[in-house]
């Protein structure tokens, strides 16, 4: 049951679109999660392919039947809710029932596979419970046992973890990921949380801006992403996007105060360099201090700081969390780590590998370069 | 807290007085129905011949039990009626769209601002048209909806969340079922409350029928009930008591049951 999407697009208003070009490649029994900020049309985007909201243009094909204007009962698709939509007047069984006594499976059939669908959630002590005598968490369960008693192999989620707390998210997410792959579902996700996205899915589709940033696998989002969009939004503490000029050949100047050398020779240009916080070094005292302490966070095994340069860029870096810092404490603040550079417009330049130090001409930078 | 309890008593004197004023008159009403209508002629309240002889009386000599029959077969089609129309009605104004259905739906709101004294004499102009004159039929057809029903019931829908009528699409009901299996069970306290409203309200007409029925065959309660008054020269108070009574009755049932269940629709709430 793979799923294509063909430059779809989706205007509510004629000329205002708020979904453009939109193509993807969902392989069968592939766990696609489609991540963005609240607003970017990711909802949009699945209900679109449920065909619970027409597609004004591009073609959708599902298992290469085209079903851009098939009835949403015709695409062989179930869907999960966020707010897991459950009938409140039906009990945990008839809920599970209720798709396929609509599609008038016959009641034998009906009772094996909502009796399964319960098991395979664990819900076999609340069968004859009604959805309000159940927690948060046995809700969700139960919507999720509605997906998977049909035999229709195409799930839509629509982050269906989000109202539950911090701890069970967790939880279900490995119970979600297993019941998928044990099941050969295949699941398109949508998220708002990049953490979800990351540890869940085979593929992430990132949306904003009412189009594509990026497609791929959790690693090369996080280890290549295409702009920075996809940088600052994929990893916990941020990356830091500092503002870059030429310095000098083959070396670029952030924020003022960092020098990156780059391997190859750069158009003069404003450019936008990415760091992530473990990328970042306190370099010893004796340094010259080049940033200064605006914030410290405790995270238990280490420190989290938020610190200014001194052309005022906000950065982030992590410390460890036996040392002392104080707000207002003067830093000595280094490259020891990725550096991604990214044209003025946010699009990804190239890579540089390893560290390069606070100012001078250092030798030991290794560099790699990733177009 | 503490100031909740010191006005608790105060509350509760102010529920006492109003329970007085509106039972007050119920019980005297049935306590005489209890008395020999001599000893009402009389102003007296106790009386050493308590009995049901004016029940009696009245089943054997008056329409009572017809004019039961005729209110309860009128009133149940009412309601029935209402029922279906009203949450039809609704529906179409809740989950489909078409030009001009917020125009429509403030137009039928409009004529809940018209009082139906206003429309008697059309009505009953049409009514006569149509030959419906002295029927059942009169006192049914031009109540088989209200716009207050639409308007409720718009309301009750209203609140269905958005994401089951999209599981629904989802599964591939069409829209009478999902009318029949998900919207009429998630309202059903509006739909009982709308039930007894409108029964209690067609048990409870009175101008009407007195205009469009002249026969007991057809005549419901309330306007049987003035017929007793009139037809004697002497007024047998007794009787006439026990048939206020007896035309009571139904209507505290009907009260009692919605209440009962329109508790149970207020534990039963939406699940988030």
């Amino acid at each position: 049951m793979a799923i294509e999407l063909n430059a779809l697009g989706k205007e509510y208003t004629p000329g205002n679109w708020v979904l453009e070009n939109v193509s993807a490649h969902i392989n069968s029994g592939e766990f696609f999660a489609i991540v963005g900020p609240s607003g970017c049309g990711k909802s949009t985007l699945l209900r679109m392919i449920a065909g619970l909201i027409p597609i004004s243009a591009g073609e959708l094909k599902i298992d290469d039947q085209v079903a851009t204007d098939l009835p949403p009962k015709d695409r062989k698709l179930t869907m999960v809710f966020q707010s897991y939509a459950l009938f409140p007047f039906l009990s945990v069984t008839d809920n599970v029932a209720f798709g396929l006594k609509a599609r008038k499976f016959p009641a034998a059939e009906i009772k094996e596979r909502v009796d399964r669908a319960i098991d395979l959630v664990n819900l076999n002590e609340f069968k004859d419970r009604k959805p309000r005598d159940l927690s948060g968490g046995q809700r969700q369960r139960v919507a999720l046992a509605r997906a998977i008693a049909s035999d229709v192999k195409i799930c839509l989620m629509d982050e269906p973890l989000s109202n539950l707390d911090a701890q069970l998210r967790i939880k279900m997410r490995t119970e979600l990921r297993n019941l998928q792959r044990e099941l050969g579902l295949t699941v398109i996700y949508v998220t708002h949380d990049q953490v979800e996205a990351m540890t869940m899915a085979d593929h992430i589709m990132v949306l904003h801006n009412h189009a594509i940033q990026q497609i791929g696998t959790p690693l090369e989002i996080y280890n290549q992403p295409a702009n920075t969009f996809v940088a600052s939004f994929f990893g916990t503490p941020r990356m830091n996007l500092l503002p870059a000029r030429v310095d000098a050949d083959r070396e670029l100047l952030l924020a003022n105060a960092l020098k990156l050398a780059v391997p190859r020779d750069l158009p003069v240009a404003d450019y936008v360099v990415g760091l992530r916080p473990n990328a970042l070094q306190l370099l010893p005292a004796g340094n010259p201090a080049n940033a200064q302490v605006r914030t410290v966070e405790y995270l238990g095994s280490e420190i989290l700081l938020e610190a200014e340069m001194a052309d005022g860029t906000p950065i982030e870096l992590m410390a460890a969390a036996d040392e002392n810092y104080q707000v207002g404490d003067s830093l000595s603040v280094g490259i020891a780590g990725r550096a991604y550079v990214f044209d003025h417009a946010g699009q990804a330049q190239f890579m540089v590998e390893g560290g390069v130090r606070h100012g001078g001409n250092d030798v030991d930078t290794k560099t790699a370069v990733h177009a | 807290m503490i100031q909740s309890r010191s006005l608790k008593p105060l509350h509760y004197l102010v529920l006492i007085l109003l329970a007085i004023v509106i039972l007050g008159p119920f019980i005297l009403g049935f306590w005489t129905s209890l008395l020999p209508t001599a000893d009402i002629a009389k102003g007296a309240l106790w009386s050493s011949h308590i009995s049901l002889a004016n029940y009696a009386e009245a089943v054997k000599q008056t329409a009572i039990l017809r004019y039961l029959l005729n209110s309860f077969v009128i009133s149940t089609l009412t309601m029935a009626a209402q029922l279906l129309f009203c949450s039809l009605g609704a529906y179409a104004f809740v989950f489909l769209s078409f030009k001009g259905r917020d125009l429509l739906f403030y137009l039928i709101l409009a004529t809940m601002m018209l009082p139906f004294e206003a429309e008697v004499i059309p009505n009953f102009a049409t009514v006569r048209r149509l030959n419906l004159l002295n029927h059942y039929g009169v006192m049914v057809i031009p109540f088989l909806t209200s716009a207050f029903g639409i308007f409720m019931l718009r309301q009750a829908f209203r609140q269905i969340p958005p994401e089951l009528k999209e599981a629904a699409d989802v599964e591939g009901l069409n829209h009478w079922q999902f009318y029949w299996r998900v919207t009429l069970p998630y309202a059903r306290i509006s739909l009982f409350t709308l039930a007894a409203y409108s029964f209690l309200e067609s048990w409870n007409q009175y101008l009407w029928p007195m205009l469009t029925t002249f026969s007991d065959k057809f005549r419901p309660v309330q306007d049987g009930l003035r017929q007793l008054q009139s037809q004697e020269t002497f007024n047998n108070w007794g009787m006439i008591q026990a048939s206020a009574v007896i035309v009571v009755v139904p209507t505290l049932l009907v009260l009692f049951i919605g209440q009962h269940y329109f508790k149970n629709g207020l534990n039963e709430g939406a699940t988030k």
